[in-house]
C-alpha cells in the first residue's frame, strides 16, 4: 500500500482518540474529513479545539451532516487520496459499492477475523477463545469480510468495565499506531471463507458471561 | 430492588447497546427475575387464539411441529429477530416484507426452540437470541395467556442449562 493516509471522523471519543495518535506520532495525516453531526458536545468541543483552534492539521474539510451522506460519497470519489481510516458516527455502514472498490476504507475489528464478524466481537472472542484481538481490514461490500491487513492480540484490561468503550478505543489506537508506522510493508490478504453467521449484539447476560473470563 | 427488572425495558428500547451489566447482584437480580416469570406464567389460563392471517406463525410451528428444519429460513428468521427484535406477520420467500403487523408471540417461543437446530451458529449466539426472546415475553404481561406454558418453560429451561454450561467452561 502506499504510504499516504487520510482519516474521516465524527464526534465521538473514537476519532478524538485517533487525532491525538496522529498528534502523538507527529504524523500529518493527506486529510481529515470531519463528519460534524453536532452531537456529544463535550466530544465535539475537543475535536474542534485540535482541528480549528490548535490548528493541528493543515489540510480538512469538513461537512454539517448526521450521516455519511451521498455528498460526502461524492466528494470522497472525487479525492485523489486512497486510504481512509474510518471513524464514523454509531450505527453507520457503509454500502456505497463503488466507493468500497475505489477506496481503501480502514476499520479496526475488535475480534480475530474471519472467524468473530458482526457486533460486539470482543465478547464472543473472550467467550470462545479467551483471547482479545483486533483487526484491521479494508473494508468490502461483505460486512467484516474485506482484505486483511494485520491482526493484533492484547492483554486483558485492569478494569473489568474498560471493556465496554474505554478498552476498545485503546486496542484500536494501539492498531491506529501501528498501521501509520507500517504501512508501506502491509500487504492486503482475503480472509478465509468461513461458513458461519455474523455475531449480533451481546445481551447483558453474555457480556457478564464473558467478563467473569477476564476475572477467572 | 431487582435492578434486572428495572433495566429490561431500556435494554429492548437500546437494543441492548450500551447495556449496564456491572451491577455485582447482576445474575442474582436475572435469575429471580427469571424465577418470577415462571411463577407467573404458572398462575395464569391460556388462551390458544391465532391470526389466520399470520404467516410467520404458522410457518414457525410446521417447523417445529414436523421436524423440518429448513436451515435456511429460520436463519433468515433469526437474523431479521435480531436486527429488529420483532417478526411481522408475513415475509415472501426472499424475505421481503408483505405484512406491517407483528407476529404473535407465540412465534418468538418456536422460533427459540428452532434455533437450537441451526449448524451455522454457535452456543453463544444460540443462547444470546433465546435470551432476548425471553426478555421480550416476559415484559409484556398481558401476552401471557397466549404462550404456550410447556414451550416457553421448556426454553426458559434451556436457557439455564446454556449459561450454567457456558459458566462452567470458564
Amino acid at each position: 500500500m502506499d504510504n499516504s493516509i487520510s482519516i474521516i471522523i465524527s464526534n465521538n471519543l473514537r476519532s478524538l482518540e485517533y487525532l491525538n495518535v496522529f498528534i502523538k506520532l507527529k504524523k500529518e495525516p493527506n486529510k481529515v474529513i470531519y463528519i460534524d453531526d453536532n452531537k456529544n458536545k463535550l466530544t465535539r468541543k475537543k475535536i474542534i479545539k485540535i482541528l480549528y483552534i490548535k490548528k493541528n492539521f493543515k489540510n480538512k474539510k469538513k461537512f454539517i451532516s448526521k450521516k455519511f451522506s451521498p455528498l460526502i460519497i461524492e466528494y470522497l470519489l472525487r479525492d485523489k487520496e486512497k486510504n481512509f481510516v474510518l471513524s464514523l458516527p454509531h450505527g453507520e455502514i457503509i454500502k456505497n459499492h463503488k466507493l468500497l472498490k475505489n477506496k481503501n476504507l480502514i476499520h479496526f475489528h475488535p475480534g480475530r477475523l474471519p472467524l468473530f464478524r458482526g457486533a460486539t466481537s470482543i465478547y464472543y472472542s473472550l467467550l470462545r477463545k479467551k483471547e482479545i484481538c483486533c483487526s484491521t481490514i479494508i473494508m468490502s461490500a461483505n460486512l467484516d469480510g474485506g482484505n486483511l491487513l494485520f491482526h493484533k492480540q492484547f492483554i486483558f484490561p485492569k478494569k473489568v468495565k474498560d471493556i465496554d468503550n474505554k478498552y476498545d478505543i485503546e486496542i484500536r489506537k494501539i492498531c491506529l499506531e501501528y498501521l501509520i508506522k507500517n504501512l508501506k510493508k502491509l500487504k492486503p490478504k482475503p480472509q478465509k471463507s468461513i461458513n458461519k453467521l455474523h455475531y449480533y449484539l451481546a445481551h447483558p447476560v453474555i457480556r457478564k458471561l464473558a467478563v467473569l473470563k477476564i476475572k477467572a | 430492588m431487582n435492578q434486572y427488572k428495572n433495566k429490561i425495558k431500556s435494554f429492548i428500547k437500546n437494543r441492548y447497546s450500551h447495556a449496564n451489566y456491572h451491577d455485582s447482584k447482576f445474575f442474582k437480580d436475572f435469575k429471580n427475575f427469571r424465577n418470577d416469570f415462571k411463577k407467573e406464567l404458572e398462575t395464569k389460563p391460556t388462551k390458544n387464539v391465532h391470526n389466520k392471517k399470520d404467516v410467520t406463525y404458522f410457518e414457525l410451528r410446521e417447523f417445529f411441529e414436523t421436524k423440518k428444519y429448513n436451515q435456511e429460513r429460520i436463519e433468515q428468521f433469526y437474523k431479521k429477530f435480531e436486527v429488529n427484535f420483532r417478526l411481522k406477520e408475513k415475509y415472501n420467500k426472499n424475505n421481503k416484507l408483505l405484512s406491517k403487523k407483528e407476529t404473535s408471540y407465540q412465534s418468538y417461543i418456536y422460533l427459540g426452540h428452532l434455533i437450537l437446530k441451526l449448524k451455522k451458529i454457535d452456543v453463544f449466539q444460540k443462547l444470546n437470541i433465546i435470551l432476548k426472546i425471553l426478555d421480550k415475553l416476559s415484559v409484556d404481561t398481558k401476552k401471557y395467556i397466549f404462550y404456550d406454558k410447556f414451550l416457553l418453560l421448556k426454553l426458559l429451561e434451556i436457557e439455564e442449562k446454556l449459561i450454567k454450561q457456558i459458566y462452567k467452561n470458564g
